[in-house]
Order: structure tokens, then C-alpha cells, then sequence
């Protein structure tokens, strides 16, 4: 009984080695990469605060209703719950490389087969159409929309630039249809004009977001080649934007990363026009599962200066 | 020989806002081996804080406490009492002859006397019949018996009672009875705390009469009847706790 | 230490008795089992929705029955009064505390079992074995659960049971907060409420480092020099905390 505050004196000098051991845990959340990065965002401390431990559990229930309005064509409500799941939990790469596609392939993908059926719609509307200037203005808009989108879709190059010049492009035909806005009779051909422009400029709008997207994940998942990879192949797939392409496949190469990587970046730096480093590229893809590929690259490269179709 | 020495011992309860309450005061009195000493008193006048300050459950404010020499938390003393508590209460999912067991592996008892000595007691206190019974279908009276048995577990040179025929039937009272006095021959020392008048009567050799955690009077009953010009017990109770309460002295 | 294990056992077999027990079990076991219903998902994302809900699962459910069951541990004995038979026997107040202690770590371990088990078929059946990373995962797991039982116990040895079980929610969820705090520390320019957010840090159990679930689902390794310096974390506070409930219940008047 009497020695009892011993038992209390020896509790309290037990948190010197917990304050210790703590300062150590801390450290090694740091290094292992299990540290929450909480305060990086003030909202994110906020969704920390409410649902402490159980944040990855709450980021795969969002991501059911990812299923739901993909299926169900809600495109744009999908922004706000992808945006949600990263929050939550951020080095989950998925989310970031699934939602990036679904923005810069799926969705940019059915925004424009609308410019078809827009386009036959047209068609009709114009067959009824009697002032011939007018009739005029709105086919060749059409057409050059049409155009317009099936360069996006195809090889139109989506750098920064280029980017610009469509949209000015897309308000330069708003602005040759707009005074059709008031003419009662014109309203049909106003309005389905309106959304075929508006066609290749959502196209955009998802494309420059997938993009976008994938960046912010980048910022949460620094140093593994996942996010590079998925931006890198976005930019050379879609965008056809090669100088972006180069700059974060070679990103992606300098962490860890399957064969693969070396092959796209090879790619990459010949459509980029930097034929010397596709060649070394695809030299350092010698003795693996690309070797023969490898091998006919750089032959090709060599002898003819070409080799991606 | 003294088993059981209580000097000067005092309990008080404090409150808040300065308020005491008077749990014991100067209490003082020795109970001789081979005895059955009874305290006796009303509600609320001490004897379980008195036998609770005994077994080391609560702290005493000041005095002492020596049983068979030691102190109240010894180990080795302890393995020597036996408790039975006021309105006992177990855990309910066990049976009868489980009780003892749990019981007596903490007097560390060889498994084998153990066990002879589990049948033994259920025979002494009639519960043999009810040995897969769980303690939760026994009725109060089977409870208090059980609780005997669980007492005499360690075959203790003391035991303590509190209360040991609360809600016992007349033959159950009788029973109890029948069975300390025969303790008593086998050379136990029982110290039991009781409110019932004619139990004490019959069978304790020394008493000690408490009043709002006082001690009044202590000695043999015939002695303390014919001290204070009693006609029997009762009368001896209610004079003792009258002179107290008009003067307010301790005897 | 035989008696202690003796009360412990004892105090073992009355907790499987309660029903409470068995309704937080069998409402983690429907949890954990509806993780499978997500069959429609890819096989990778399927894979995570049960890792997280199990988990998850384990852990709250752990946390529940460890706080349901160490709550009434030590003021059930009081209330029915069979303590006062107890240490009318040659047992120490220590005896009972640490008896009652092993008593809870064996219902927590009993119940961790379970649901581990339950989850790992799961994971079995969906051609996944577990492997180290989820072993690691339970292994922390278990040890936070320990920790919040004997917090619970420590708190019973000198506070009502009303105040008990707030207390107890209370710090779980402090607990998994704490390491903010530090970071609020780190960034504030006060000194006294930088020394106070890092003496909170210190004394309040960091339940976060126990957490590595939601880093192991998405394919991060945790190394075995991590697991070992967060197991010593949870020895070393147990101690303290079990030095605390060793004190109160010496002290303690029933």
C-alpha cells in the first residue's frame, strides 16, 4: 500500500520511451509512405476528423456509384465523386488512372458520337431551310464541325496551343450563328447548331479535365511510375501531344515500372522527332520481352528514320 | 488466546463539503479461539464495515486489525478465514460443486482433497442433490447454503459471517445453527454479525452490541443482562441503545 | 500469477455469457460478409471492398465488444458483491486486476479469432490467399484492440460506468486523431501550445500507428521493422495504462 504511487511515478516515466518510440513510429510513416497526407488539402482534415480510420471503406462505397452513373450516362456527376474518393483515399492509383480514362477516353468518346446524330438532324433541318445564305452559313459550319470532331477523335494534336485555337474556333461559329438567337423561325436550326459546336468544345472540356486529373493524382503518388505512365500515355495517345508525352514517360522511368514503359517512351521520342533517343530507347530494351521488337525499331530507325505507323 | 484483536479502530467515510460520516469510532474488542462471538446492532450501525475493515476490503481510518497474529491483507492469514457475505451473491452460470472448485484453487488446494472435500460439504449443507443445478435456479435459501459450504472450503480455523440466516425458513435457521455449534466442538472460531435476537441467544458465547458504528457493550450475555438489570436480549439491546442515545457514552 | 489466471479464466467464461457478445459478433460477421456481394466490380476491386470492409469490420466490431466487455469486468463483481467473497481469499487486489485482465485479452483474442478466421476463408474463396501484409494488418490490430479493453478496464478500477463508456468512444476516436494534432503542433509558432498539442500527442494512445490497413489494400508493403517499433508502442502503453488500474484498484474503498 504503501509503495503504491511507485506503480503511478513508473507509468509516468514509461511516456519518456513512448515519446521516444512515437518520434520513431513518425519517422518511419514517413519513409514507408504511410503517413496520411491530411493537411494538404483543409477539406481532406475535415473528412479525416469525421471518418478516422474507415476512409478507404467510405472510398469504395463512392466508387459503386462511379458504376451507376457511368452506366447510367450521368458523366458529369461522376466529377464530384471522383473527386471525393481521391480525397479520400489518394494513393489509391486506381481511382485516379480509372478516372482519368473515363474522362479522357470513355466520356470524350460519347459526347462525340452525339455530333451524329446532331449532324443527320441537321440534315433534315436544313433540307427544309429556304434562305439560301442561311443555308449556307449552317452547312458550312456543320461540316467544318464535323471535321473538326473527327480530327479530335483521330489525329489532331491537343497541346495547349491547338487546344486554344479550337475553342476560338468553336466561338468564332457561335458567334457567325448568332443572329439566328432571335428569329423565331431559325430556332430549331439555332439550337441544334448550338450543340453541335458545343460538341468538339465538351470533347475538350473532358479531355483537358482527364487530364487534369491524373496531374492532381500525381501530386498524392509522387514516386511511383503508375500516374506518369497513364498521363504519358494519354498525351501520346489522345492528345497527340508528343513533347508532353516524352516529359512524363520519362517520369514514369525513373521509378520502377514494367518493361512496357520503356516500349511507349521509345515510341514517344520518335514521334517527337527525337530519333537518336528512341534509338537508345529501344537499345535499352534489348535482352527483354521487347527484344524483337526492339531489334526491328531500331533497324527501321536507322535505315529509314521511321518506325510507328 | 485471542484469534482476532480489534484495537481503537476507526472508519470514516468522507463526503464532500466536509461532511464525515461515522462509519466506526474507537471500536475495541478480541474474540478467543474456540469461540462464536455475535455482533449485534441495527441497520446502518457498523458490523459490516467492521467485518469488511477485517477482511482488508476497506481501509481503516486508524487502529488495528490482527488476525492470528498478522494483519487484515496477509496472505498466509487469509487462507485460514472463511467469509460468508451478506445476501451472498455468485456467478450465476456455475453449479454448485463449480463454485467450490473456482474457490478452492485460489487456497491452492491439491486437486484431489479438493474434490473430496467439495462432495463432503454438499452432503453438510444438503445440496447434493442439486449438484448440476447453475447457481442462477437456486433459490435464497439454497444460495446462503451454498455460500456456508463455499466458506468452509479452505476447513479455515475462522470463519466470518455476516448475516448467515437472512431469508433462511425456520428449519434452515435451525440448520445453520446446528451446524456452527458442531464447527464450534470441531475447535473453529466463528465471528458472525446478526440482527436476529434469538439466533444470538442460542448460540453465541460473547457478544458485542454496536449503535451508529459505536461499540455499547461486550462481554458474555448473562453477564451483560444482569450489568444492566435486563430481562433477556431484547431488553438488554434496547436499554444499551436508549442509554446511548440519551447520553451519547460509550461502555 | 496462477490465481490471476484463475479469475482471468473465470472472468473469461462469464463474458461468453453475455449476450451482447454474441449480437456485436454476429453483426460483424453480416458485414464482413456482405463485402462479397460486390460481384459485379473488376476482381482487383472486388478483392479491395473486402479487404477494406473486413478490416474495417474487425477493427470497429473489435473495438465494440473489447469496450463492452471490460465495461462491466470489474462493476459487475462490485454490484453483485461477489468481490467481497473474492478478496476474502488469499488473493491480492493485483491477483484480481491482472486476472480480470487476462480475462478480456481472452475474450478479445477469442473474437479477433473468429472474424480473422471468417475473413481470411473469405479471401480463400475468392482465389486470394492472405498474405504477410495482411498478416501484419491483423497483428495491429489485435494489439490496438488489447489496448482500448485495458483502457477500458483501467478507467472501470475508479469511474462509473456511465462515464466509462463515454470516455472510452470518446478516446477511440481521439485516438485516431491524434497524430493531427502533432501535425497542428509542428506548424503552430507558440511555444506553449506547441508543448501542449505534443504532450497530448504523447499521452494520449496514438491509435493511428496501429493503422495500416488502408496502405495495405492498395498494395504498399509495411515492413516487419515498423510492426515491431508499433508493437513495442502498444507494450510499453499497456504497461502504463495497466500500472494505472494496478494503483486505482489498490486504492479503491468498496
Amino acid at each position: 500500500m504503501k509503495r503504491n504511487w511507485i506503480r503511478i511515478f513508473i507509468a509516468i516515466l514509461l511516456l519518456i520511451p513512448i515519446g521516444f518510440l512515437q518520434v520513431s513510429i513518425d519517422y518511419s510513416k514517413q519513409v514507408e509512405n504511410l503517413e496520411s497526407q491530411i493537411l494538404l488539402m483543409p477539406g481532406q482534415m475535415a473528412g479525416s476528423l469525421i471518418l478516422s480510420g474507415f476512409k478507404g471503406l467510405a472510398a469504395d462505397l463512392l466508387w459503386l456509384n462511379i458504376e451507376n452513373y457511368w452506366h447510367s450516362g450521368q458523366h458529369y456527376k461522376m466529377l464530384p465523386l471522383l473527386d471525393a474518393i481521391a480525397w479520400l483515399q489518394p494513393t489509391y492509383i486506381v481511382v485516379w488512372a480509372v478516372g482519368g480514362w473515363h474522362m479522357s477516353y470513355n466520356i470524350f468518346a460519347n459526347v462525340r458520337s452525339r455530333a451524329n446524330t446532331l449532324d443527320e438532324e441537321l440534315g433534315k433541318i436544313l433540307q427544309e431551310i429556304k434562305d439560301k445564305s442561311i443555308k449556307d452559313t449552317a452547312t458550312k459550319i456543320k461540316d467544318d464541325i464535323k471535321e473538326l470532331v473527327e480530327g479530335l477523335s483521330r489525329e489532331y494534336t491537343k497541346t495547349e496551343d491547338k487546344i486554344k485555337e479550337y475553342i476560338d474556333f468553336a466561338n468564332l461559329c457561335y458567334k457567325k450563328i448568332d443572329f439566328l438567337k432571335d428569329k423565331k423561325e431559325y430556332q430549331k436550326l439555332y439550337n441544334t447548331l448550338s450543340d453541335l459546336i458545343n460538341v468538339p468544345v465538351e470533347m475538350i472540356f473532358w479531355y483537358t479535365n482527364g487530364i487534369s486529373f491524373l496531374k492532381k493524382g500525381i501530386t498524392y503518388n509522387k514516386d511511383r511510375y503508375d500516374l506518369y505512365f497513364e498521363l504519358g500515355w494519354t498525351y501520346y495517345h489522345k492528345g497527340k501531344d508528343y513533347p508532353n508525352a516524352v516529359r512524363y514517360l520519362e517520369k514514369a522511368t525513373k521509378f520502377p515500372h514494367p518493361e512496357f514503359v520503356d516500349d511507349v517512351l521509345a515510341h514517344a521520342y520518335e514521334k517527337n522527332g527525337q530519333i537518336d533517343m528512341a534509338i537508345k530507347q529501344w537499345e535499352k530494351l534489348i535482352g527483354t520481352s521487347f527484344e524483337s521488337v526492339a531489334q526491328r525499331a531500331i533497324h527501321s530507325l536507322k535505315t529509314t528514320g521511321k518506325f510507328t505507323p | 488466546m485471542n484469534v482476532i484483536e480489534i484495537k481503537e479502530l476507526t472508519k470514516y467515510y468522507y463526503l464532500g463539503r466536509n461532511r464525515i460520516v461515522v462509519g466506526l469510532e474507537n471500536v475495541s474488542f478480541n474474540v478467543e479461539e474456540g469461540e462464536i462471538y455475535g455482533i449485534l446492532g441495527p441497520n446502518g450501525s457498523g458490523k459490516t464495515t467492521c467485518l469488511k475493515l477485517m477482511l482488508g476490503i476497506l481501509y481503516p481510518t486508524s487502529g488495528e486489525i490482527s488476525i492470528l497474529g498478522k494483519n487484515q491483507f496477509d496472505i498466509e492469514m487469509k487462507k485460514n478465514v472463511g467469509f460468508l457475505p451478506e445476501n451472498p451473491y455468485y456467478y450465476d452460470y456455475l453449479t454448485g460443486p463449480e463454485l467450490l472448485k473456482f474457490y478452492g484453487k485460489l487456497f491452492e488446494i491439491p486437486e484431489k482433497i479438493l474434490n473430496e472435500r467439495i462432495e463432503k460439504l454438499l452432503f453438510l449443507v444438503k445440496l447434493h442433490e442439486s449438484k448440476k443445478l447453475a447457481l442462477r435456479h437456486y433459490s435464497k435459501g439454497m444460495l446462503e447454503r451454498i455460500g456456508l459450504a463455499a466458506s468452509l472450503i479452505n476447513d479455515p480455523k475462522i470463519l466470518i459471517l455476516d448475516e448467515p440466516t437472512t431469508g433462511l425458513d425456520p428449519i434452515g435457521c435451525i440448520e445453520t445453527r446446528d451446524l456452527l455449534i458442531q464447527l464450534r466442538k470441531e475447535g473453529k472460531t466463528i465471528l458472525l454479525s446478526s440482527h436476529f435476537l434469538s439466533e444470538v441467544e442460542r448460540v453465541c458465547d460473547r457478544i458485542a452490541i454496536f449503535h451508529r458504528g459505536y461499540l455499547l457493550a461486550t462481554g458474555k450475555l448473562n453477564e451483560l443482562i444482569q450489568k444492566y438489570n435486563a430481562e433477556g436480549l431484547e431488553d438488554l439491546f434496547v436499554k444499551t441503545i436508549a442509554e446511548f442515545d440519551k447520553k451519547g457514552e460509550i461502555q | 500469477m496462477r490465481k490471476a489466471w484463475i479469475i482471468g479464466l473465470n472472468s473469461f467464461k462469464e463474458s461468453l455469457r453475455k449476450k451482447t457478445l454474441y449480437i456485436l459478433l454476429v453483426v460483424a460477421f453480416v458485414v464482413i460478409g456482405a463485402s462479397k456481394a460486390f460481384s459485379w466490380l473488376t476482381a482487383e476491386e472486388e478483392l479491395k471492398m473486402i479487404k477494406d470492409i473486413s478490416f474495417s469490420g474487425i477493427e470497429f466490431f473489435g473495438a465494440l465488444i473489447a469496450i463492452f466487455m471490460s465495461l462491466t469486468a470489474i462493476s459487475s463483481e462490485i454490484e453483485k458483491r461477489t468481490i467481497y467473497t473474492l478478496f476474502s481469499k488469499p488473493i491480492t487486489r493485483q491477483n484480481f486486476f491482472v486476472g480480470k485482465f487476462l480475462g478480456i485479452v481472452l475474450i478479445i483474442l477469442l473474437n479477433f479469432i473468429l472474424m480473422s478466421l471468417f475473413f481470411t476463408g473469405l479471401l480463400i474463396f475468392k482465389k486470394s490467399p492472405p498474405d504477410v501484409q495482411v498478416f501484419k494488418t491483423l497483428i495491429l490490430i489485435f494489439i490496438e484492440l488489447i489496448l482500448i479493453g485495458s483502457i477500458t478496464l483501467t478507467v472501470a478500477t475508479f469511474a462509473s460506468d456511465a462515464f466509462n463508456i463515454i470516455f472510452s468512444f470518446f478516446l477511440y476516436i481521439v485516438g485516431h486523431l491524434t497524430s493531427y494534432g502533432n501535425q497542428l503542433a509542428d506548424r503552430t509558432e507558440n511555444v506553449i501550445l506547441k508543448g501542449f498539442w505534443k504532450l497530448l500527442y504523447t499521452v494520449i494512445p496514438n491509435y493511428e500507428n496501429f493503422n495500416i490497413r488502408d496502405k495495405v489494400v492498395v498494395g504498399i508493403d509495411v515492413t516487419w521493422n515498423y510492426i515491431l517499433k508499433t508493437g513495442i508502442y502498444g507494450i510499453l502503453y499497456l504497461a502504463v495504462i495497466l500500472l494505472i488500474g494496478s494503483y486505482f484498484i489498490q486504492k479503491r474503498e468498496i
